[in-house]
């Protein structure tokens, strides 16, 4: 059982064509449904809809409101490794990039832990990029068991493993899975991932199941937006996590919206996601799938994060720094550009001002039972 | 109209979503005129010893040839007892579909779920279409699926009550998240009962006793048979825009405007 | 010989089948299924099933249902 035959059958779909045919009645009508499907969903992604985002922020406001309450949960990004066999056209530590490696000692794994936990976050995505022989199973089991005294839930946005690798840093653990496909169309995926062993589509597609297979309690997937068609990619995005919650009732599924921007380096966007583009992607995944987290990262800027506060977000990163050792020593190149610099003090200290609850800490695994 | 709305069940294609029964007649010579008023195509029976003192009326002769026979295990109160019954009715040679009902509370008549799992997954191995009844609980359901079920049927209130869908929330969860059809079975007792079941997207309806203890049973099948099929067409169609969200005074997407605050 | 038929005992002729037991309490045979000694016996074979001193037989039929 994959979601493979559906992604594949996606990527030939004439999409554009549902898109470009939905009318603003449709997508009026979809938006009061109690419960929509794949149909509706398109309509909420299309054109269409736009001129109704303010009615599609509302639903999403209410239902994110009666599934989540007032409350975003917090987490920050603990790089230990940018050793990296892939050649991804987008990334910063992608393997030909002539950049300074290094993986971190478990002592500077622990330094970096401290100085994070001292934030008061509890909830810790551990990064590597990919090479295994440099930074592979056994390392992170070290870091995890490093880290895992200063935080009750550590995330792993490493590299795809069998399903018995993610059993074992369960054990040590490990709780949750942060994989994004990029792209969830195979040619451009093939073109963006042209060598190392990012190249297989298939066998990172399956990575979030390996995960639930293996007991993980949280999976997190995404697409880079940028890369092609945002409607395309959301779409895809939603029917994945919806294959997934369906599979996996017992598993929290949660989508992130990495949006890429023009910046400077070699790598541009092949289209920009406008800010009225995001937030239409993001409630009509909150009112396709009202259970659904949704993770918003520092990529965003500090206004737009705290505007979308309501309209379906549940956790957001703070006090991030994507460098290698960055939180211990400041000043050193990340995997990418952040927007939104605010410490984790700032950031709770907004969320509160908004009527919202920073929530560090919405899970411990008992020892013994995990 | 061409019908193309079909249901597709047990290798069998259905144009009516109403099942009916043939319990509690005030006389079985009804069931054929209900059968035709309503349209129903399926009809539920149950197995019982033969009166060995008076030789009774046999239901079968008011059966019309084209229905399809949906035999009930009642009666069973545990796996064991159904999977014979089943068994039983399937040598009558009228077909291999077969309702489980286990139940051992003959004060609530609720059906036990434990049981109902283990006689469908040894029914379903040995090649019985086989339709569960079953209170509505969602991992009682995901069992019942994996253990071969061809559909799942909850009942909206106890059996014989005619007290409407109290457990409408309950089934409602079994319609999003199950992918076999949900038959709702037990408790409807008016047509706006079950054309609300179908509104919510129910595969189909079984019907009996409101329908054998009408004053006018004949009337009240074809009313279920026009009220099911009304409701069905409801969900086919997709319900309509409620009224536009009004305005707020603060748009939440206000700030996409704002040229200072958009990037 | 005695068997017992729907849990009551019955005196009947040796060497009858249970095809002629079903015609001589006026049932149809098309519409009994027989569990004889808790094994189903088919419709078809009802003519070619010897009844013998002690059987178990349980005569059932369909009856009115929900």
């Amino acid at each position: 059982m994959s979601f493979l035959p559906e992604a594949l059958r996606l990527s030939r779909a004439p999409l554009n064509e549902r898109f470009e045919a939905a009318t603003e009645d449709e997508a009026k009508s979809v938006i009061s449904r109690e419960r929509i499907d794949e149909h509706g969903f398109a309509a909420l992604l299309s054109p269409a809809a736009s001129p109704h985002l303010e009615a599609m922020a509302r639903r999403a406001h209410e239902l994110t409101l009666r599934h989540f309450g007032r409350t975003i949960s917090l987490f920050t990004p603990l790089y230990v490794s940018n050793h990296c066999a892939n050649h991804c056209r987008y990334c910063g530590f992608a393997a030909p990039n002539a950049i300074p490696r290094t993986r971190l000692s478990l002592d500077e794994v622990r330094a970096e832990g401290q100085a994070i936990a001292a934030t008061g976050l509890k909830h810790l995505l551990l990064l590597t990029g990919e090479a295994p022989h440099k930074a592979g199973v056994e390392y992170l089991e070290s870091c995890v068991r490093v880290l895992r005294p200063l935080f009750p839930s550590i995330s792993l946005e490493v590299f795809p493993m069998e399903t018995k690798d993610y059993a074992r840093l369960a054990r040590a653990g490990v709780d949750g899975l942060t994989v994004f496909q990029e792209t969830y169309d195979p040619d451009l995926y093939a073109k963006l991932h042209p060598a190392g062993p990012k190249r297989d589509y298939a066998f990172r597609l399956d990575t979030p199941q390996r995960g639930a297979e293996a007991g993980l309690r949280v999976v997190n997937i995404g697409a880079l937006l940028g890369l092609t068609d945002w409607r395309r990619e959301i779409y895809a995005t939603g029917l994945h996590a919806a294959w997934l919650q369906k599979r996996y009732p017992g598993v929290d599924v949660a989508v992130s919206l990495p949006r890429m921007r023009p910046h400077a380096g070699a790598f541009q966007p092949e289209c920009i996601v406008s800010d009225r583009e995001l937030v239409q992607a993001m409630t009509a995944l909150r009112i396709f799938l009202p259970r659904l987290s949704i993770t918003i990262s520092t990529r965003e800027a500090p206004a737009f994060r705290d505007n979308i506060l309501p309209l379906g977000v549940t956790r957001m990163s703070a006090g991030v720094s994507t460098a290698v050792g960055g939180h211990a020593k400041p000043g050193q190149a990340g995997q990418f550009e952040i927007s939104d610099p605010r410490s984790v003090a700032e950031i709770e200290a907004m969320l509160q001002s908004h009527g919202y609850q920073p929530v560090f800490k919405d899970w411990e695994p008992i020892e013994g039972c995990a | 109209m061409e019908h193309t709305d079909f249901f597709e069940i047990g290798g069998k294609r259905l144009t009516s979503r109403l099942f009916t029964g043939t319990g509690k007649y005030g006389s079985d010579s009804l069931i054929s005129s209900v059968c035709e008023s309503s349209g129903s195509q399926v009809i539920t029976v149950a197995l019982r010893r033969v009166d060995l003192d008076k030789s009774a009326d046999n239901v079968m002769r008011h059966i019309p040839a084209h229905m399809t026979l949906l035999p009930n295990t009642s009666g069973a109160r545990t796996a064991g007892e159904a999977v014979r019954i089943a068994r039983l009715a399937r040598a009558m040679g009228c077909g291999n579909w077969i309702k489980i009902e286990v139940i051992s509370d003959n004060r609530y008549l609720l059906p036990d779920g434990y049981e109902t799992v283990r006689a469908t997954e040894i029914l379903a191995k040995e090649g019985f279409v086989v339709l569960p009844y079953m209170n509505p609980d969602l991992y009682v359901a995901r069992a019942l699926a994996d253990a071969g079920a061809a559909a799942i049927m909850p009942l909206g209130a106890p059996i014989g009550t005619n007290r409407g869908l109290k457990t409408e929330e309950m089934i409602r969860i079994l319609i999003e998240e199950m992918d076999l059809p949900i038959i709702v079975d037990a408790g409807i007792g008016t047509p706006s009962q079950a054309c609300q079941a179908m509104e919510m997207g129910a595969a189909a309806c079984l019907v009996n006793t409101a329908i054998a203890t009408a004053s006018d049973p004949v009337l009240m099948g074809r009313a279920f048979g026009r009220a099911v099929a009304a409701g069905r067409e409801a969900w086919l169609a997709g319900p309509g825009a409620v009224a536009t969200l009004a305005q707020a005074s603060s748009p939440l997407t206000g700030f996409l405007d704002d040229p200072g605050a958009a990037s | 010989m005695h068997i017992t038929v729907n849990g009551r005992a019955l005196e009947i002729e040796p060497g009858r089948t249970l095809n002629d037991l079903i015609i001589s309490m006026n049932l149809d045979p098309s519409v009994v299924v027989a569990e004889l000694n808790h094994d189903i016996v088919p419709g078809e074979k009802f003519a070619a099933t010897g009844l013998y001193a002690g059987d178990q037989l349980e005569l059932l039929s369909f009856v009115g249902g929900g």
